[in-house]
């Protein structure tokens, strides 16, 4: 290729050429060590992404194309609109992300506080707090069955000491609360390495000055901790949403109550959330077509929620610009 | 210098102050350590719970005394091989996370490095699309990936595990990409003056020093590969499922249509030794090595 152009590139000063035939070889390096990742990309998230919306807009019932496969325009979505399960199970959704995302940001950030707070063993406690986050879903399910039993489990046996009325069914008639409590448990481990890591990136020396100025822990703690820790506890909300959309799907099959059936299991309704549902349309029901809708209509809900988690943080995410001013 | 010179300042001040107030100290200190035994308390009662419960007789659910009286210990031994081969589906469990993280952790690296060290034509907007996959979520995923691998007919094999391998991890691909960000480029200059390419200088220089973060990538993807529930329930058949799946529908007693709680903690908890070991294992690596001694000498 180079051979027959010789005389033309020979005119080209000499490092140029080198420069550029350097870079062509670095681009591609570039794109032969991410083509693995590009294979993924396109095979993984691309093309089922882009099928999926097609599927919403069809009538397919099975997984092969059947004969009357046709066309159905915004049908699916529509009849999503009129249909009050899918719609409890936004509700749902919600309430979900409500309550365990500010769960986990308190639990997280207050487990690396009192890890920053030059304690003895630090190593072990961050062991027995992180400990959790190995152990595999089905494991995490079943021992929190446990736990949540109506007869002889440990959350009654503590409730019962305590005076309190002991015989709450907590799987069936409050499932939610145990899902609360599984991903709270379950997932607060990392959340608390992360905000940890932020603590440690906070120099001492503010703390010294505010020290000496005669701020308080608590004070020290609204006005150097919370606002450097802002960007952190962002990256935790949006992750947070992501973590919980991701994992409200298996838990409440593994959590339901009684004979476990794995997919087959009877899910309390207010554990059916958005994503659970789509797959219980297709999966239960051979709907495609409007389970895919749902999941659609599932996937947009997530974006509307980040959309408005990351404009908000225009008002409270410290950026380090405007409060040297101050 | 200035460091110390603060440092120097702050000191007296702190020590005057901390000998007035050592009883208020005293107090905060101790309700600090109280309230750590007790959240550490809660962390680990679930798992204590399950495991006290896994020693019951096998019909008792969880009621009877807190701590069971006879030790059924024997429980391990049924769940082992009492109403299914344990170690069959064990087997699957390791075959599953080794083809879906070994790949994985190497494409990742390789993605990192890339991303960390070459300079390319779209390299900034690729990097934004390794994120956003990692915001997609896994239901909008499923439903079309079920439909093509069904086509492909790559519906109940190991196949998709492999394809989910080699794609990478977005979040690994972000570590690396970080982790080599550290590493000073005169490195690459001494390579480059050896005569050394691209693939070698990652092969032989940048991947043995990867210790730590290799060890967070095994960490996190192989815990979870290892405990993958919905993908491995609907893509696969009996004689392929993963320990998981087995583990959350095979402990049922098949006349009594009941399950037996005792014998399912006994199995989930020996499902959950494995990541344990691993994470006791590499703990210390992740400790010890951040950039390792090939770096600085």
């Amino acid at each position: 290729m180079a051979t027959t152009q010789t005389p033309l590139v020979a005119t080209a000063p000499r490092p140029l050429r080198r420069a550029s035939r350097r870079r062509k070889r670095e681009t591609l390096a570039f794109y032969g060590f991410l083509s693995p990742w590009l294979f993924g990309f396109i095979a993984l998230s691309s093309i089922p992404l882009v099928l999926a919306f097609l599927m919403s807009l069809s009538n397919l019932t099975t997984v092969n194309l059947h004969t009357n496969l046709h066309y159905v325009g915004t049908d699916n979505y529509v009849r999503a609109y009129h249909d009050h399960e899918m719609w409890y199970s936004l509700e749902r959704t919600g309430i979900l992300m409500v309550t365990v995302i500010p769960l986990w940001i308190v639990t997280q950030l207050g487990l690396a506080l009192i890890l920053n707070a030059s304690i003895k063993f630090l190593g072990l406690w961050r062991t027995l707090f992180f400990i959790a986050v190995i152990v595999p879903v089905v494991a995490k399910a079943f021992v929190w069955k446990a736990m949540a039993e109506q007869d002889g489990g440990l959350i009654n046996r503590a409730l019962g000491a305590l005076g309190l009325s002991g015989n709450v069914d907590w799987l069936l008639d409050h499932p939610t609360a145990v899902l609360l409590m599984v991903l709270v448990w379950g997932y607060a481990g990392t959340g608390m390495l992360i905000f940890l890591a932020g603590l440690k990136s906070i120099p001492e020396e503010l703390h010294e000055v505010a020290r000496v100025d005669g701020a308080g822990a608590v004070r020290r703690f609204v006005t150097i901790t919370l606002p450097l820790l802002t960007p952190v506890i962002m990256f935790q909300l949006v992750w947070g949403v992501f973590l919980a959309a991701n994992e409200a799907f298996v838990f409440p099959i593994l959590l339901s109550p009684g004979l476990q059936q794995g997919l087959g299991s009877t899910v309390p309704t207010d554990n059916v959330f958005t994503n659970l549902y789509a797959l219980q349309r297709i999966f239960g029901e051979g709907d495609f077509g409007y389970g895919a809708a749902v999941a659609w209509i599932f996937v947009f809900f997530l974006i509307v929620v980040t959309a408005l988690l990351f404009l908000s943080g225009r008002f409270w995410v410290y950026s380090g610009k405007e409060q040297y001013g101050k | 210098m200035t460091q110390a010179a603060v440092a120097a300042e702050a000191a007296p001040p702190r020590r005057r102050r901390r000998r007035r107030w050592a009883p208020k100290r005293l107090v905060v200190r101790t309700l600090l350590y109280a309230l750590v035994i007790v959240l550490a308390g809660v962390f680990v009662a679930p798992l204590v719970w399950g495991f006290f419960n896994s020693l019951r007789e096998q019909h008792q659910g969880v009621s009877g005394p807190a701590i069971p009286s006879p030790i059924h210990e024997h429980n391990y031994n049924y769940a082992w091989s009492g109403l299914f081969p344990f170690s069959h589906y064990l087997w699957n469990t390791v075959v599953l996370t080794l083809i879906a993280t070994v790949p994985a952790v190497i494409t990742s690296a390789l993605a990192g490095y890339a991303f960390a060290r070459l300079r390319a034509w779209g390299r900034n907007t690729l990097f934004i699309f390794v994120l956003g996959t990692t915001f997609v979520p896994f239901s909008i995923i499923f439903i079309p990936f079920f439909y093509l691998v069904a086509h492909l007919g790559m519906y109940s094999t190991r196949w998709p595990w492999l394809i989910w391998g080699i794609g990478g991890s977005a979040f690994l691909i972000f570590l690396f990409r970080q982790f080599y960000s550290t590493f000073p480029s005169e490195l690459d200059d001494a390579a480059a003056i050896d005569g050394a390419g691209h693939l070698r200088t990652f092969w032989q220089i940048y991947l043995p020093n990867s210790a730590a973060a290799l060890a967070v990538g095994f960490i996190w993807l192989g815990t979870g590969w290892w405990g993958e529930y919905i993908y491995a329930s609907l893509l696969l058949p009996e004689q392929l499922l993963p320990l998981g799946v087995k583990v959350a529908t095979g402990y049922n007693d098949p006349t009594a249509q009941i399950t037996l709680i005792p014998i399912t903690l006994a199995g989930a908890l020996l499902f959950t030794l494995p990541p344990l070991l691993a994470f006791f294992l590499l703990q210390k690596k992740l400790a010890r090595g951040i950039v390792t001694t090939g770096l600085k000498g």
